[in-house]
């Protein structure tokens, strides 16, 4: 940033080194792991150490425990329905890593592992998997008149199959970009920001620097933003798979 | 945001079908051209669906 022609590097962020020295080199494992590891040792440790002292009358911690298994519990039974308790571990498991990897990527001099499709691709795959397999072990091949809804035109069939395969195949392109897309926008747009702040500063002198609280006053605003988005996009990930497997659990 | 994704992971889903279908079986532009317009549809009915549509009123997203 120093150079002496200014340019904002905005991706240069989302660039992966290893961490934990040479031990961390020689197995590949980046800050991005760090931060995985991180968020699930802290969605660890928020369930055990609230879930412990099994107050009646909860106190904080306690209390976020249980409103986040009761968030995620309500959500599982009202879009799923009765079948829908099987699947809670995963939506909350699903839900929480990717709220704590979207609110921790907040914190300066930290990561946001979902803002890489290599992550958000993995989660979605594995969701996807998991929705046809349930929707198999249900329905069996009865699974494959999904692609064919009841009533339609016979005649309409080479139309209506290859559309709903298509359209079963988009989902988890569709989960995957729409997560990496939302945190690398945030990210592109609070470092370009940011940027500005420094370029502005460092040609104009003085009046820059007092020009400078333009940008800083937006990049407060967009941390704001960021925040309401990073829990968004966690709900949305977790509420479309409570569909699909509603989906897949009682076929339309 | 939503609405865009949808569309666009449709349509490149299909054209990375049709693309496929045409390297395998030799026949370049013809299953590119018709799964362009099968992933336009794909994409329409994906937006339809999340729009709610089609649906009873109980099952709204």
């Amino acid at each position: 940033m120093a150079a002496e022609v200014p340019s904002i590097d905005a991706l240069g962020q989302f660039k992966l080194h290893t961490v934990l020295g040479p031990i961390g080199g020689s197995v590949n494992f980046t800050q991005s792991n760090l931060m995985m590891v991180v968020a699930g040792g802290l969605l660890l440790a928020m369930l055990y150490v609230g879930a412990r002292p099994r107050a009646v009358v909860p106190g904080r911690l306690q209390a976020l425990a249980e409103l986040s298994y009761d968030f995620i519990y309500g959500m599982c039974a009202e879009q799923i329905g009765d079948a829908g308790k099987k699947f809670f571990p995963l939506v909350f498991t699903l839900f929480f890593f990717i709220l704590f990897g979207n609110v921790l990527g907040l914190l300066p001099f930290s990561f946001t592992f979902t803002s890489h499709i290599a992550v958000t691709a993995a989660l979605a795959i594995m969701v996807i998997v998991l929705v046809t397999v349930v929707a198999l072990a249900y329905h069996g091949l009865h699974f494959f008149t999904y692609f064919f809804p009841a009533g339609a035109p016979k005649l309409l069939a080479p139309i209506i199959v290859p559309v709903e395969i298509i359209s079963y195949l988009s989902r988890p392109v569709s989960l995957s970009i729409r997560l990496f897309a939302n945190m690398v926008a945030g990210h592109v747009m609070l470092e370009v920001f940011a940027s500005f702040m420094v370029m502005m500063a460092g040609a104009l002198g003085a009046i820059g620097v007092i020009g400078a609280v333009g940008p800083l006053a937006l990049n407060v605003a967009l941390i704001g933003f960021e925040l309401l988005v990073a829990f968004l996009q966690a709900y949305v990930f977790a509420i479309l798979t409570c569909i699909y497997l509603h989906d897949a659990v009682h076929l339309h | 945001m939503r609405v865009g994704v949808e569309l666009v992971a449709a349509l490149a889903v299909a054209v990375a079908i049709g693309w496929a279908l045409d390297r395998w079986l030799h026949t370049m532009p013809v299953f590119i051209a018709l799964f362009v317009l099968l992933g336009g549809a794909a994409g329409v009915a994906n937006v339809w669906r999340l729009m709610g549509a089609g649906q009873p009123p109980g099952r709204r997203h």
